[in-house]
């Protein structure tokens, strides 16, 4: 009668024992990776915070300009009102009228 | 049990009541032990049970609140940023702040001063030896230098000196460095704002809550740069002192561009006493001339007391108010219609409508405009227009803009006012921070009559800002020349206009102070080439004004349908 319960009693300990430990150890584990993700993402942040700046500053119009200049680029000028069309329909009607006019024009050279 | 009761009685009993108390006795040991025995097995269920239910609620904590690690972690992040990031309309970024160290030194660590010197000299050539050589050979703790780069931590840390310290250290970075120093301003080296935006929002800027979310300012990096680029242009073109551009968003009253010339490096800390350096936009107070004509219109149409097409008839062409003499610098016909005296920028005409309108009508519609009260601003460097006296002669004078001062700022959000239908709109530099007031100034009937003849004196003949007319635009607006208040030396140029007029969206503001007339420059008047024959607005100004139009307007998409630009293709010439 006591045999099997202490027999009951060092099984429960020892699997409560091996229990804990693991659930312990796997926190513990978990805890580390926790810890070292987080220090990587402070150096990612940190890479990121330096990269947008960067990019912000680089990419800011008079830099642009500045490496256009070094590139031979002198004129940048934006597209003139003109030379803008607001849908795909205007564009269609505008290269409708391009192709008659060049039809007119082969028409006329193959009369002559 | 009952037998083995039985038995002892008859075998061992000597006592009855010892042998009873024996029994008893016997019995409530092992009773005691068997309970220990379940009582240390419950203790120990109850101990494991405690554990495995802790490190399981642990488990589960660290998996499910991902969050709280994370700002946990955050709050010992090196990137805990004491300001928050201050960025454009589109998120580019003006201003951040940024990890940096001040270098110092602490001479009780220093073994071999002599050597320490020589390797410091050797990194840092342009430290004063001297100095330092002497606050070496004190107890005292110094800085060798501060904001030092990444590049120079290294160097400085590779010398292995363990007297060298590395003070952590936030300091504020303006990626586009002198393009928004008038609005954005500067902090001092514990990062308190000391001036411009940096001031003004100097409490949201430090709030914790706000942390992640960047400042949004209702400017435009790309138009401030091609203003700012074109300004400069025109000082050296008409050799003005300063100039000063304002693009305001007419419905809301989002500032899209504010620049003012001269400007600064705000990355670097100077004390700069010169007043052409101020912010000639919000601080500047001008007379700024013809351009209260269009106030004086406006007002006389909203009053009904003429009506767009009503003529006016026998001008005179002097007119004697008290000790002025009102005359026009060109001269014009003797009737003139209330539109054609704005188109051609009749002094007496406005001097004529202005008497039949009335003092006290004018007076009020100056009060509901807030033209001379302090103008309502995000920033803390603004200008206060001068207290009008209303004495004798006065409302004559103000009608074409003399005699009356305000700050650019203002005279453009009337613009703004005048044109969107006649809501007065506040100005803001956040974006889309305001919505349309309630508060109407004009009718939309005459709001619409404003913009047409606005775009009349662009458009016409006998308009005085052919300049200005770049295709596509529609551009209106009204001139402006005259002398800075109190400074008759000095001569204010300005231009402000409205675009597209059909549905206007832009009101843009330019200045040029002390503007020379540019004898070389050929200009593309109305299709004949032409030199200037005078050094008004319509010559310099409003030139300045039609070319910021023509590259800005394609980043604007004005006249774009609801705004979108996704079909936008370049014609393939």
């Amino acid at each position: 009668m006591c045999n099997s319960k202490l027999f009951f009693s060092l099984t429960v300990f020892t699997i409560f024992l091996i229990i804990t430990s693991l659930i312990k150890n796997q926190s513990r584990i978990m805890e580390k990776q926790i810890k070292g993700l987080s220090s990587d993402i402070i150096v990612k942040e940190k890479n990121i915070s330096e990269v947008e700046l960067e990019f912000s500053y680089l990419s800011s119009p008079n830099k642009i300009e500045k490496k256009l200049k070094s590139r031979d680029i002198e004129k940048f000028e934006p597209i003139k009102q003109s030379n803008i069309f607001y849908d795909i329909h205007d564009l269609s009607i505008f290269e409708k009228k391009l192709s008659n006019l060049i039809n007119i024009d082969e028409k006329k050279i193959r009369k002559k | 049990m009952k037998k083995k009761l039985g038995k002892n009685k008859i075998t061992n009993q000597k006592s009855f009541y010892f042998e009873d108390y024996l029994e008893t006795n016997k019995k409530s040991k092992n009773l005691k032990k068997h309970n220990n025995f379940e009582d240390r097995n419950y203790l120990l269920f109850f101990f494991f049970f405690s554990l495995i239910t802790i490190f399981s609620l642990k488990i589960a904590h660290i998996s499910l609140s991902q969050k709280e690690i994370s700002s946990f972690n955050n709050q010992n992040s090196k990137l805990n940023l004491i300001r928050r990031d201050i960025v454009d309309r589109n998120g580019v970024i003006i201003s951040r702040n940024i990890n940096t160290y001040h270098a110092a030194v602490d001479p009780k660590l220093v073994k071999d001063k002599k050597n320490f010197l020589i390797k410091l000299r050797l990194i840092f050539p342009d430290l004063p030896n001297d100095e330092i050589r002497k606050k070496l050979n004190g107890k005292k703790y110094f800085r060798i230098k501060t904001r030092i780069t990444q590049n120079e931590k290294q160097k400085l840390w590779s010398l292995g000196e363990k007297a060298i310290k590395f003070e952590p250290f936030q300091a504020r970075l303006y990626t586009h460095g002198d393009l928004f120093s008038h609005v954005i301003g500067q902090v001092d080296y514990d990062n308190f704002g000391i001036s411009g935006i940096e001031k003004y929002f100097d409490k949201e800027l430090k709030s914790k809550n706000l942390k992640d979310s960047p400042l949004e300012l209702a400017l435009d990096s790309n138009i401030q740069y091609i203003i700012n680029k074109e300004l400069s242009k025109a000082i050296k073109t008409f050799d003005a002192s300063g100039a000063a551009a304002l693009l305001m968003n007419v419905n809301n009253g989002d500032i899209l561009s504010l620049v003012s010339l001269p400007n600064f490096n705000i990355n670097q800390r100077k004390t700069i006493k010169d007043k052409n350096y101020i912010n000639k936009i919000t601080k500047g107070v001008y007379e700024l001339g013809s351009i209260f004509k269009t106030f004086t219109v406006a007002l006389a149409l909203e009053s009904n007391i003429v009506k767009k097409d009503t003529i006016i008839e026998n001008i005179p062409r002097k007119l004697k108010c008290s000790i002025h003499n009102i005359t026009d610098m060109k001269e014009h016909p003797s009737s003139l219609s209330t539109e054609e005296i704005l188109v051609r920028s009749s002094n007496v005409g406005s001097v004529i409508l202005a008497q039949k309108i009335g003092e006290d009508t004018f007076k009020k519609f100056i009060k509901n405009t807030n033209l001379t009260k302090v103008p309502e601003i995000e920033l803390e460097e603004v200008g206060v227009p001068h207290e009008i006296r209303w004495n004798k002669c006065k409302i004559e004078t103000v009608s074409f803009g003399h005699g009356i001062t305000t700050t650019p700022l203002q005279a453009t959000t009337l613009y703004a006012s005048l044109t969107n239908g006649g809501n007065l709109v506040t100005p803001s530099l956040i974006k889309e921070r305001n919505k349309i007031e309630t508060k109407k100034i004009i009718s939309n009937e005459t709001s619409k009559e404003i913009s047409s003849i606005l775009r009349q004196v662009v458009s016409s003949e006998n308009g005085t800002a052919s300049l200005a007319d770049i295709d596509g635009y529609y551009v209106g607006g009204k001139t402006g020349t005259a002398e800075s208040y109190g400074n008759n030396k000095q001569r204010i140029n300005s231009f402000i206009s409205v675009f597209p007029t059909r549905k206007p969206s832009y009101s843009l503001f330019v200045m040029l102070e002390n503007p020379k007339l540019n004898k070389d420059l050929v200009y593309n008047y109305r299709g004949i080439k032409t030199k200037a024959p005078y050094n008004t607005s319509g010559w310099n100004s409003v030139y300045v004004a039609g070319k910021i139009i023509e590259k800005i307007g394609p980043i604007l998409a004005i006249n774009n349908k609801d705004f979108l630009n996704q079909y936008v293709v370049e014609k393939f010439n």
